[in-house]
């Protein structure tokens, strides 16, 4: 179990990234970003391309994660501007529409190939208790919980913070009230990619992607922001890791290991279920 | 309706749409410095429109908007407030799931003014705004706009659903306000509270001013208030 437990920390890391970038851009903007990891994607492969011609590794990174913030920033322009009235679910459907674009645009642009990422630590590793695990692992979790605390900081600590939760609530009395709604909504949508590009670049050394399958671990993502009712921050990264895990183990029972991919999915309906539990008991009554 | 000091707010033939029906027409008011101008009118008779049109919630359909001489009428609603325009909406708009003292801090970094106004606020400076009585509620949105030191303040409906003592005591602030100098345009539906606080009265039926008179002439005689207000919630009930 250990063994699955350290196996499971570099996907979980990227997980709960996701996780926690769908939370912030849904509460902050009443958005389901179903993007965000395309978004990543795009930083990540940029990655790629740049330590294949050369470029060092770290300020490969940089470039990748100021490329999902531009992206970010671009989506939050829109949304800010052209979709500013418009209702929740309309602003929730575009975003797949730039899901989809993204998708053909990587696949055009990256191949369906996949690669593999250097690690940054070059492969280096700790055994801890009896389990080894590389230094990109840990700064991987680390990361994902510097987000976390970040995240949880800049909400409640600062006005910056107070000022976006008031947005969250009720946008037409925050700008009243003076709070730039336009230009915050285009900042959580930048750091929101930038997050993204971040979680898809630590996942590349544990498991190596083609483009569209690194888009698709938005399931795991939505699964853990679904744990945090899309709004708690450590509820979802925590909910991020146990996904991780789940699939890890699972990958030791040879019976249903094949399956592990549907690990989100029966995460997400099971929660659902469970949500719903209440309403169910009651009617049978 | 004019005020020998140059007008900070001053609205010419604005008209307002919704849905498709006017529901302001060519509405003209000015507002000077330390003006308190009351708007009255029954229900439905346009008067939380024009206030949303001079702040920019909705967008007038015609006319314009002028604020310290500057045109506003396109303006977006964070340069209206950056130019000095406040708004208390209708319906206690307090962020309810933010505490006292988070609700003030949207507003200002330096709330302290608004526990001096208020100082019932203070002890309760933790408690999400949610959980205050409806009262507190008036006094913490009428609080957050003013420690935003408007120069024009435009307050929706402030006595609504509201005991006297409580109503005296936010109008009391408004007056303050004006005092210090605010330009102040005031949505009321109690003709009471409305010559109570303000210098100028007008009356707006069906998205038209019907009566703008000296408030202190209102006070001696109020029959034509009366008239054009009574008149008006006829024609709203004979709708």
């Amino acid at each position: 179990m250990i063994r699955s437990l350290a196996a499971s920390l570099g996907s979980g890391a990227a997980y709960a990234l996701f996780g926690v970038c769908i939370v912030l851009v849904y509460r902050l903007t009443g958005t389901l970003n179903f993007a965000i990891t395309a978004v990543g994607a795009v930083g990540a492969f940029t990655m790629l391309v740049l330590v294949e011609t050369g470029t060092a590794i770290v300020a490969a990174a940089a470039v990748a994660v100021a490329m999902g913030a531009a992206i970010g920033a671009l989506m939050g322009t829109l949304f800010a501007t052209w979709f500013r009235d418009s209702e929740r679910l309309t602003r929730s459907t575009v975003t797949i529409a730039v899901l989809l674009g993204l998708l053909a645009a990587g696949f055009r642009v990256f191949g369906d190939n996949p690669r593999v990422a250097r690690p940054f630590f070059g492969g280096r590793f700790e055994e801890i208790a009896g389990v080894r695990v590389t230094y990109d692992t840990a700064m991987a979790v680390l990361v994902a919980l510097a987000v976390g605390t970040a995240a949880s900081l800049v909400m409640h600590r600062t006005r910056v913070g107070i000022r976006l939760r008031a947005m969250a609530e009720d946008p037409v009395t925050a700008e009243v009230d003076g709070v730039p709604v336009g230009g915050l909504t285009v900042a959580v949508w930048g750091v929101s990619g930038a997050i993204a590009a971040l979680g898809a670049i630590l996942v590349g050394p544990s498991r190596p992607a083609a483009f569209a399958p690194l888009v698709f671990l938005l399931l795991p993502g939505l699964a853990a922001a679904l744990a945090g009712r899309f709004s708690r921050v450590w509820t979802t990264l925590g909910t991020g890791f146990v996904i991780a895990f789940l699939e890890a183990h699972s990958g030791r029972f040879s019976d249903i290991s094949r399956y592990r991919g549907t690990i989100p999915f029966l995460f997400i309906l099971g929660l659902l279920l469970w949500q719903r539990r209440a309403e169910s008991w009651d009617d049978a009554r | 309706m004019s005020s020998a000091k140059p007008p900070v707010l001053a609205v010419r033939d604005l008209v307002v749409v919704r849905g498709g029906v006017p529901v302001v027409r060519r509405v003209t008011l000015e507002v000077g410095t330390s003006e308190v101008m009351a708007i009255v009118g029954p229900n439905g008779s346009g008067k939380t429109s024009m206030l949303e049109a001079v702040s920019g919630v909705v967008k007038a359909s015609g006319g314009s908007v002028a604020l310290h001489g500057s045109d506003i009428t396109r303006a977006s609603r964070r340069r209206r407030s950056r130019l000095g325009l406040g708004h208390v909406r209708q319906g206690r708009a307090v962020f309810s799931d933010l505490s006292v003292e988070e609700n003030l801090r949207v507003a200002a970094r330096d709330t302290d003014p608004a526990y001096e106004m208020f100082p019932e606020l203070r002890a309760r400076s933790g408690t999400p705004a949610r959980e205050l009585s409806g009262g507190e509620q008036q006094m913490l949105v009428l609080a957050r706009t003013l420690i935003a030191r408007p120069s024009c303040l435009l307050i929706d409906e402030i006595s609504l659903g509201l005991a006297p003592t409580v109503v005296r005591r936010l109008t009391g602030a408004v007056k303050e306000a004006a005092r210090a100098g605010a330009a102040v345009l005031l949505v009321e539906q109690y003709t009471s509270v409305a010559l109570d606080v303000a210098d100028v009265v007008s009356v707006l039926v069906r998205g038209e001013t019907v009566l703008s008179e000296r408030a202190d002439v209102l006070r001696e005689d109020p029959r034509e208030l009366q008239r054009a207000y009574m008149g008006a919630a006829a024609d709203a009930a004979g709708k």
